[in-house]
């Protein structure tokens, strides 16, 4: 399963020329500024205040993180845990202006996550914390917790009360005995006793007693690092922390040239180093490059933008190294027969001298003018489109056990005269419905004796296909938005036909209709699921799409009469056609039924069709007329606004006039 | 002021009475049934020369169990498994067969017996488990076939192949074939009716797919028409608000009139068919409604179904609506039952499964008999295959799964043309490899064709070079078996 993926590889990108040219100026204009960047970064004049042995070296001093306030982005506890500053006064306070404090009878805690310049563990670091026990009121134990990812960094003082962590582990670390109550204590602890290895980043910090009221103030790292937002200043101090760290979003080039012992370094890998730390962390340039490297990630933004908002289409692509076929014997795929390779049926023509054995010698195979067969096949097809049926009717199968064509020298003709025009589609359109076949009489000649008409015994006539129906029905009412090209859309459908069937998690599960012009695009886009497809359109002989179907059914089913009469699409159509009828057909009933009568069949209606036309309108105007109710509420079925500068009454009539209209035969039947 | 003699004034009585209406008939009828076909146009006829010879059944009522079914627990009671709990299933048994790739990397193939208790019911003694204390009481209307198997090992191709003969999509369903052939009987109804429900079980079940009740290459209007839970029972039954029946009938009579004298101009058959398409859409705009409509349904009746049947789309009330298409002569019902594919927690979900299918099934069996209708209903049960003897995943007392088991799996047929209180068939005690009288997936159809009247090698339609039938093109026979 692919999580119905959209795009899974291998696609085209399928971008205009104008997308093209707004991609390379991106390109340019990321690049100019990477330039300033390089120049920038070549012309900085930095001496290191440390040599690598000083770095090693440094005294490690006291980094202050907590003291009257939380670090920056720290989310602090809330609810029982919530943070009590106390000012001083009556409290006890060891530094600033107060500490923090919380009284309980069991085991209770504040603490923070989330600060957004973490700390840096460094070799040898420790953490430390003053805590103050109040001594009319003592805790049983108190415990300090990192979180650098996760918890588990924990040391206690007191009895082993706080269950949290495995005891004996840097989860659960002993640090000594209870502090004495009554005077400020500084806590102390390793930080790789708590198993925070050099490299690490705490983030989150958490206050645990057991019982009593405890005081804390002042807390933080002793290290020879810089910390939180402190920048590095020292290469050297800078390139031992990363070697322990590893930092990820540092380039993998860097890391691998500091990982080398300085001394086994390539004079590239030193100069890689030297770059990437003027460039990304020394505090010295940082005001010089930071507002730079945000210009360019705003324009890459900007790119990828442009960039996503091109379609990508699916393609098919060659394997390097062609998979081994084999046949399958009685076609089961653990049952393999001998390896096949790529050839044509030995009937046919042999592939061209020289045709590569895929899909390109394939199609120059097709295409090879030494044969007439794809040609017969392709005209016959356009035939089936316009005529209604091919002049081989098995426009699927022109093998020995399709039909025989009925006109075989017609089909010869018409196919080497597709191949000579250049296999011009456009002209074999025109060749055949400017034939004098396809443009005589479609009234069924009985005394012809031609029943299949398969001898053209009159003009073309068969029922449009479900799309073009939709299609044509959305055009005359002045529904149809032509934009092209995008996604699926997805019109109209009632509910319950994707549940009916689908995997109740899947991600198809619910159809959820669109709004807006999404509902009027050509039938096309119309978003298809296979194992439930459109159902208004499935009615109409459309195919699953499951497999290939060349040729479709032409069915009369009243499934399809209450689709045209009642889904939700054909309301509203009537109603748009409705109103259009009103607008643009003139100013008399009879000019406004000859109107709408010649928009769905394009021929002017004759005075019976006129009076049957003009009794259904006056009729269903009577009635709407007495009931106003009624009239409103067919207008409102699409659910959206109609134009209330026409009188309910008529527009209510004319919908339903208009509804007769588009479900007429002829409307439907191409004749 | 309106002309009395306006068509479009005339009530449906007169309607139909009128001259206007006649002539659409007569033209219709004139037109030689051989020229009807040949411009597709059927009138829900059955083809020529069918029925083959006499059938027994007139109708099917197909209870799909999507999923596949546990035999091992509810059907193919396999007495000498309760002492090989947790033993690993003998290497000669499996014999080497394909698995499914959810427990072909498992190391072991523990055998684990069924936890429910089975006893014999009915003159006919029949083994059925406790899961299933509603049909237990029908069984000697039953024919239980326990050796019904299958090509294929995955739901899709598996459900595909039962329905339409073929693994691969494309082909007509089983009901299509059956309206192709027979046509309808009924002139408010479609030929093929399908519904769908949901079992109640939580887990995820396995999708259903158009296809199983699609037309294939066979003309879309044989395709299954689904009456469903949910909406419209049929789509696009219900005219948009602020239309009137007589506003649609006085509507349908001008849209009838239109194209009837586009008819007199062009004389193509097709707009006389099309206006009868018309005429039937009217009448199912009441028929449908009707058929819905529980209300007079007695008490009795409706408690013969149990309480699901209140609900729309549970199977208990397809299986209502299921006896009363079958009262208004449709030819093909089939009732989709889903979520039963119990790779684990089996104990958990199939006494659910079990308990939404067992009275609703027995009850129609019951309500159709008490009618008469059982005598010409062909009614099947059964899925797409069975369930391993052995366990797939974790192993306790109380808690199994089992994998898909192709090879041999049970399904019964009641009513026209077959024998009640048979038992046909028999598989080793693993319920793993058939002893005796294999049915393939083909015997099956063909046996459901054969109960209809129609003789399954004779039933074809040309496509794609090839004289298509719903068995194939390899060897299948009726089972003579459990024929009545």
């Amino acid at each position: 399963m692919d999580g119905n993926a959209l795009l899974p590889p291998p696609v085209v990108k399928l971008s205009t020329p104008q997308q093209e040219q707004q991609l390379a100026d991106y390109a340019r204009q990321i690049e100019n500024v990477e330039r300033v960047i390089r120049a920038g970064v070549a012309a900085v004049d930095y001496q290191d205040p440390f040599t690598p042995q000083e770095a090693q070296n440094l005294a490690p001093k006291e980094f202050i993180w907590i003291d009257d306030s939380l670090p920056e982005g720290a989310q602090p506890s809330k609810d029982e845990s919530a943070w009590n500053f106390t000012m001083g006064g009556s409290h006890p306070v060891y530094s600033g202006g107060c500490a923090h404090s919380q009284t309980s009878d069991k085991t209770a805690q504040h603490f923070f996550t989330e600060a957004r310049h973490p700390l840096r563990v460094g070799k040898g670091d420790k953490l430390f914390a003053y805590v103050y026990l109040d001594p009319l009121n003592p805790p049983k134990a108190v415990m300090l917790q990192f979180n650098s990812g996760g918890w588990d960094h924990r040391a206690y003082w007191g009895e082993d009360l706080i269950d949290m962590g495995t005891t004996n582990s840097p989860g659960r670390f002993a640090a000594g005995s209870l502090p004495e109550a009554g005077r400020w204590i500084r806590l102390e602890v390793d930080a790789s006793q708590v198993g925070l290895a050099p490299g690490a980043l705490i983030n989150g910090w958490a206050f645990t007693q057991h019982g009593g009221t405890v005081y804390w103030d002042r807390a933080g790292l002793v290290s020879r690092l810089p910390q939180a937002r402190q920048p590095f200043e020292s290469l050297a101090v800078w390139d031992q922390w990363q070697r322990e760290m590893n930092t990820p979003s540092v380039p993998d080039p860097v890391r691998q040239a500091i990982k080398q012992e300085p001394a086994k370094r390539s004079a590239e890998q030193q100069k890689q180093i030297r770059e990437h730390f003027l460039e990304h962390i020394y505090g010295g340039t940082r005001p010089v490059f930071d507002p730079l490297h945000e210009k360019v990630a705003g324009l890459r933004r900007e790119r990828d933008q442009l960039d996503a908002s091109i379609p990508r289409s699916l393609i098919t692509r060659e394997l390097k190294q062609p998979r081994a076929s084999h046949i399958l014997i009685r076609g089961a795929y653990d049952n393999k027969g001998s390896q096949v390779f790529p050839e044509v049926p030995s009937v046919l023509p042999r592939l061209p001298q020289g045709a590569p054995r895929n899909r390109l010698g394939l199609a120059q195979w097709l295409v090879d003018p030494k044969h007439p067969l794809t040609a017969r096949v392709a005209v016959n097809r356009f035939w089936h489109n316009h005529f209604g049926v091919g002049l081989v009717k098995t426009t699927e199968n022109f093998g020995s056990q399709g039909e025989p064509p009925s006109h075989i020298e017609l089909l010869d003709w018409l196919a080497t005269d597709f191949v000579a025009s250049g296999w011009d589609v456009k002209h074999l359109h025109r060749l055949l419905v400017t034939s004098a076949a396809y443009r005589q009489s479609s009234r069924v000649r009985p005394e012809l004796q031609d029943p299949e008409n398969r001898l053209l015994a009159h003009g073309p006539r068969y029922r449009l296909d479900a799309e073009v129906i939709r299609d044509s029905v959305l055009a005359v009412s002045g529904l149809m938005v032509e934009k092209q090209g995008g996604r699926g859309v997805r019109p109209y459908q009632p509910e319950g036909i994707w549940e009916a069937v689908a995997y109740p998690t899947s991600t198809t599960a619910k159809y959820q209709s669109d709004s807006g012009e999404a509902l009027y695009r050509r039938s096309l886009y119309t978003f298809w699921k296979r194992t439930a497809p459109p159902p208004s359109l499935v009615t109409f002989d459309a195919p699953s799409r499951e497999s290939c179907r060349v040729r479709r059914e032409r069915t009369n089913t009243p499934l399809q009469a209450l689709a045209l009469l009642n889904d939700i699409q054909y309301v509203e159509a009537a109603l748009k056609l409705a109103q259009r009828i009103w607008r643009e057909g003139g100013g008399t009933l009879d000019q406004r039924l000859a109107f709408g009568f010649r928009l769905v069949t394009a021929r002017h209606p004759d005075p019976r069709e006129c009076e049957i036309l003009r009794s259904l309108y006056q009729a269903n105007l009577a009635e709407y007329q007495q009931n106003g109710e009624s009239a409103r509420k067919l207008l409102q079925a699409p659910g959206g606004a109609w134009d209330e500068t026409i009188p309910a009454p008529e527009l209510a009539a004319w919908t339903l006039v208009a509804n007769a209209m588009l479900n007429l035969s002829e409307t439907i039947t191409n004749n | 002021m309106f002309h009395p003699n306006d068509p479009i004034h005339l009530n449906r009585r007169q309607f139909l009475g009128h001259s206007l209406w006649s002539v659409g008939a007569a033209a219709l009828a004139s037109l030689c049934p051989e020229k009807l076909l040949a411009r597709g146009l059927r009138n829900n006829e059955p083809l020529p020369g069918l029925p083959h010879f006499a059938p027994k059944a007139r109708r099917v009522i197909y209870l799909f169990m999507s999923g596949a079914p546990s035999q091992l627990d509810m059907w193919d009671y396999k007495p000498k498994m309760a002492d090989q709990y947790d033993k690993d299933l003998p290497e000669s048994i499996r014999n080497g067969q394909r698995l499914t790739t959810m427990t072909s990397g498992q190391t072991r193939f523990p055998i684990v017996p069924t936890m429910y208790q089975f006893k014999q019911y009915g003159k006919s003694g029949a083994w059925v488990s406790e899961l299933l204390p509603h049909l237990s009481g029908v069984v000697d209307d039953l024919a239980i076939i326990k050796t019904v198997n299958t090509d294929a090992i995955n739901h899709d191709p598996a459900i595909t192949f039962i329905q339409t003969g073929f693994q691969l999509p494309g082909k007509p369903s089983l009901g299509a074939w059956v309206a192709y052939g027979l046509g309808s009987v009924n002139k408010d109804f479609p030929a093929y009716i399908v519904m769908t429900c949901k079992g109640p079980s939580k887990r995820d079940a396995q999708a259903l797919f158009a296809r199983l009740w699609g037309s294939g290459f066979l003309p879309a209007e044989y395709q299954g028409v689904a009456l469903r839970g949910k909406g419209d029972p049929v789509l696009y039954l219900t005219d948009p608000p602020g239309v009137t029946r007589d506003n649609r009938r006085r509507l349908l009579t001008a849209v009838n009139a239109l194209n009837q004298h586009e008819f007199e101009q062009s004389q193509a058959p097709e707009i006389m068919a099309r206006i009868s398409q018309y005429e039937m859409a009217f009448r199912m705009q009441a028929s449908v409604p009707d058929l819905v409509d529980l209300s007079k349904e007695p008490k009795n009746i409706i408690e013969m179904y149990g309480p699901e049947v209140s609900k729309p789309g549970s199977f208990a009330y397809n299986c209502l609506l299921a006896r009363r298409l079958a009262e208004r002569d449709v030819r093909c019902i089939q009732i989709f039952h889903r979520d039963w594919d119990h790779h684990n927690d089996l104990p958990r979900d199939l006494p659910l499964q079990c308990k939404d299918m067992d009275q609703p099934a027995a009850a129609l069996i019951k309500d159709l008999k008490q009618r008469g209708l059982l005598e010409d209903t062909l009614v099947i049960w059964g899925g797409e295959f069975g369930r391993t003897i052995y366990c797939q995943g974790a192993l306790a007392r109380d808690n199994y799964g089992r994998d898909h088991h192709p090879r041999c799996f049970t399904m019964w047929m009641a009513g026209g043309g077959v024998k009640g209180g048979v038992v046909h068939g028999e598989t080793d005690d693993f319920s793993y490899n058939i002893v005796k009288d294999p049915v393939h997936i083909r015997d099956l159809n063909a046996t459901i064709l054969h109960c209809l009247g129609i003789n399954h090698q004779r039933l074809t339609f040309p496509y794609q070079g090839l004289n298509q039938r719903l068995t194939g093109t390899e060897p299948s026979e009726v089972v003579q078996g459990i024929l009545g």
